[in-house]
């Protein structure tokens, strides 16, 4: 406290004698004096006084009119204490009126001013002391809003979605905070028709969006390949499983909606219902989250339960966040929140009273409902209506470069699953196949699984024939591949992206059939369907050499 | 995961939920899922919600429970079906023997 600077102005030098000579006593070591009000002003303008003892009456400027001045120039509270002759009450209102803390009459006592001067340099150390913090906090706040805007800039070049999907949604999103935690993102379907991804991520704010990123890149990147909506689901789960702490985690409704707009599949974990109305009677249908949110479960435990709605044209699903039902009334009396929520059911209920209802009528609803204007957590509320999406479907044009593909698998990857497995994945990272990844998988397995049983371990479909039979068909086939010394499975991929062309070629170490005599098969048998469905899925199929070839051609 | 069975009180209908998987390496445990069932079985449900990937085997099974129930009053459900299982089905024409929703 003695390092701290006082100014003394008093037109009398006996007085400024008397104060400054009482100072050193002290102890204080940095005293300056003045010798009117002006000089006063224009002195702490330099030395930036801790503490000013100020006469009254001086010539050229008054001590009110200084304090005045002094007060106004000071950036933190600089304590003024005016020393007066007078014991006037008005005069010593004035004293405090214009700015002044304290005053002391003349002739002072010593041990009563030097209290008071201590007490007020208290207080003048307590504002440097908060003035310090408040730099240190503006400049942190400063950090804070600069580090936001970069990561603002990143998240709005990120998270875009696509416009043209965008146009079937009708999407009120309204964050709690800065950033929002319920993240909306759209994709169109290779083959037409679209994806809809709603998460919830635990809390709201910044830390509620670190997983949006790595969400919404996993599910465009997922989305052009027509990949399905669980396993669109599944990578989530374990992204967001494996990097972000326990306790952070994302509720999610991930849909696909069908090329003709007549069936949507959807995977939900941890939403609230959402609601599907129908156009022909208006009737409403709750659907309810099956799931653990996404980012909970062990990528083994997750669960791939889907629910798969038929839709005509004109139906309508509404989907919110929490943020909108778990949002509480506001008592009207008190402005006090209440433990009651607005609920499901008061969507449900403006579903069947409003036909022009809209995601932002919604909103406008609940905050009428809820007498608030704001909520506490983010809230969401998505609409779609059913109609065709064949317009969606990729015009990707293909430049990718031709390619063939070769592999042989031996008895070893036979025997496990890992070799046709290994060959998807390949197949995945390929671009522009999204339009019949699903077919042509399925036309490599139909025509691995026919090489594999029929050539190389040459099992005889008619044993299918009869019920016992068919176990015992795969009962061999198990333990003729258990023992499988030799043989193979060749599969040739080639790639004709200027032509729109893929064939699949597949043949195997077996002796082959004599395919020109093979019998049509009816519906009725249990046999015979692999070929039937590649005729149908295929451009077209033809077998070679002694029958153990088999190629198929598709248009992507 | 795996196939779950579940019948309904009375007896009458028999429920089976299928995994992600329905092919070849399901065989018996499809197979022992309508081994047991009593005399007043009238549907069977197979619901392929959870099912992703099916292939020609899997129609085979199928098709096999049928005949190994030829001769019941049963009739047959497939319920649930995610996009390709019911491209499958339909180019399959499973919709003679089954009823699809």
């Amino acid at each position: 406290m003695l390092d701290m600077r006082i100014l003394v102005a008093d037109d009398e030098p006996i007085n400024r004698f008397l104060l400054l000579h009482m100072l050193e006593e002290q102890g204080f070591k940095e005293c300056f004096e003045a010798e009117n009000g002006r000089e006063a002003v224009e002195l702490a303008r330099q030395i930036s006084p801790d503490l000013i003892l100020l006469d009254i009456d001086m010539p050229e400027m008054s001590g009110f009119e200084a304090a005045e001045i002094l007060k106004n120039e000071a950036e933190i509270h600089l304590p003024i204490i005016f020393i007066t002759a007078t014991e006037d009450k008005e005069n010593l209102i004035k004293c405090l009126k214009v700015g002044g803390d304290d005053f002391a009459i003349k002739p002072f006592d010593k041990a009563i001013l030097s209290a008071k001067i201590n007490a007020h340099l208290r207080s003048r150390r307590m504002s440097q002391h908060i003035d310090a913090q408040n730099k240190e906090l503006s400049k942190f706040r400063a950090e804070v809003d600069q580090e936001h805007a970069m990561i603002e800039h990143i998240y709005n070049h990120a998270l875009t979605n696509p416009e043209h999907v965008m146009a079937y949604f009708d999407v009120l999103q309204q964050p709690a905070a800065n950033f929002n935690g319920d993240l909306f993102l759209v994709q169109p379907h290779p083959n037409g028709g679209l994806y809809f991804f709603l998460g919830d991520f635990t809390g709201h704010g910044l830390a509620s969006t670190v997983g949006a990123l790595p969400v919404s890149r996993t599910f465009t990147a997922m989305a052009v390949k027509g990949l399905s909506v669980v396993e669109i689901a599944q990578a989530i789960n374990e992204l967001l499983y494996t990097f972000l702490p326990i306790d952070r985690f994302s509720a999610a409704t991930l849909g696909y909606v069908n090329e003709t707009g007549t069936r949507v599949t959807i995977w939900q974990g941890g939403m609230p219902d959402f609601y599907i109305q129908r156009s022909a009677d208006k009737s409403v249908y709750a659907v309810s989250s099956e799931h653990m949110a996404l980012g909970v479960l062990e990528p083994s435990d997750f669960d791939s339960d889907c629910n798969i709605l038929d839709l005509e044209a004109g139906d309508t699903l509404t989907l919110f966040s929490d943020g909108l039902i778990e949002a509480s009334f506001t008592d009207e009396e008190t402005g006090e929140e209440s433990n009651e929520w607005l609920g499901e059911e008061a969507v449900r209920n403006w579903l069947l009273e409003y036909s022009d209802l809209t995601s932002q009528k919604i909103f406008e609803l609940a905050k009428k409902a809820l007498k608030r204007e704001y909520f506490d957590d983010d809230v969401a509320v998505i609409r779609f209506e059913a109609k065709d999406l064949q317009s969606l479907k990729s015009q990707e044009s293909h430049i990718s470069l031709p390619f063939l593909f070769s592999v042989s698998l031996g008895p070893d990857e036979l025997r496990s699953e890992y070799g046709l497995n290994e060959v998807f994945h390949i197949l995945n990272s390929q671009s522009g196949l999204g339009s019949v990844r699903a077919d042509l998988f399925t036309a490599i397995s139909e025509m691995y699984t026919n090489a594999l049983e029929h050539g190389v371990l040459g099992l005889s479909s008619s044993l299918k024939d009869t019920p016992d039979g068919f176990m015992e068909y795969y009962q061999a086939r198990e333990a003729k591949l258990a023992e499988l010394e030799e043989g193979f499975v060749r599969i040739d991929i080639n790639m004709y992206p200027k032509e729109g062309v893929i064939s699949v070629a597949v043949s195997d170490s077996g002796s082959g059939f004599d395919y020109k005599t093979a019998q049509q098969i009816d519906d009725e048998a249990s046999s015979g369907r692999g070929i039937m469905l590649l005729n149908e899925i295929c451009e077209s199929l033809w077998f070679e050499g002694n029958g153990n070839r088999i190629v198929v051609e598709m248009k992507i | 995961m795996s196939i779950e069975k579940s019948l309904s009180a009375d007896g009458t209908t028999l429920t089976i939920k299928m995994d992600s998987k329905f092919d070849f390496s399901k065989v018996k445990d499809f197979r022992e899922t309508y081994d047991d069932v009593g005399d007043e079985l009238t549907t069977i449900i197979v619901d392929l919600s959870r099912t992703e990937y099916m292939d020609s085997s899997a129609l085979g099974m199928m098709l096999n429970m049928q005949k190994t129930l030829s001769g019941r009053p049963v009739s047959y459900k497939i319920q649930n079906c995610q996009e390709q299982v019911a491209r499958i089905l339909k180019i399959s024409r499973f919709d003679k023997k089954f009823d699809i929703s």
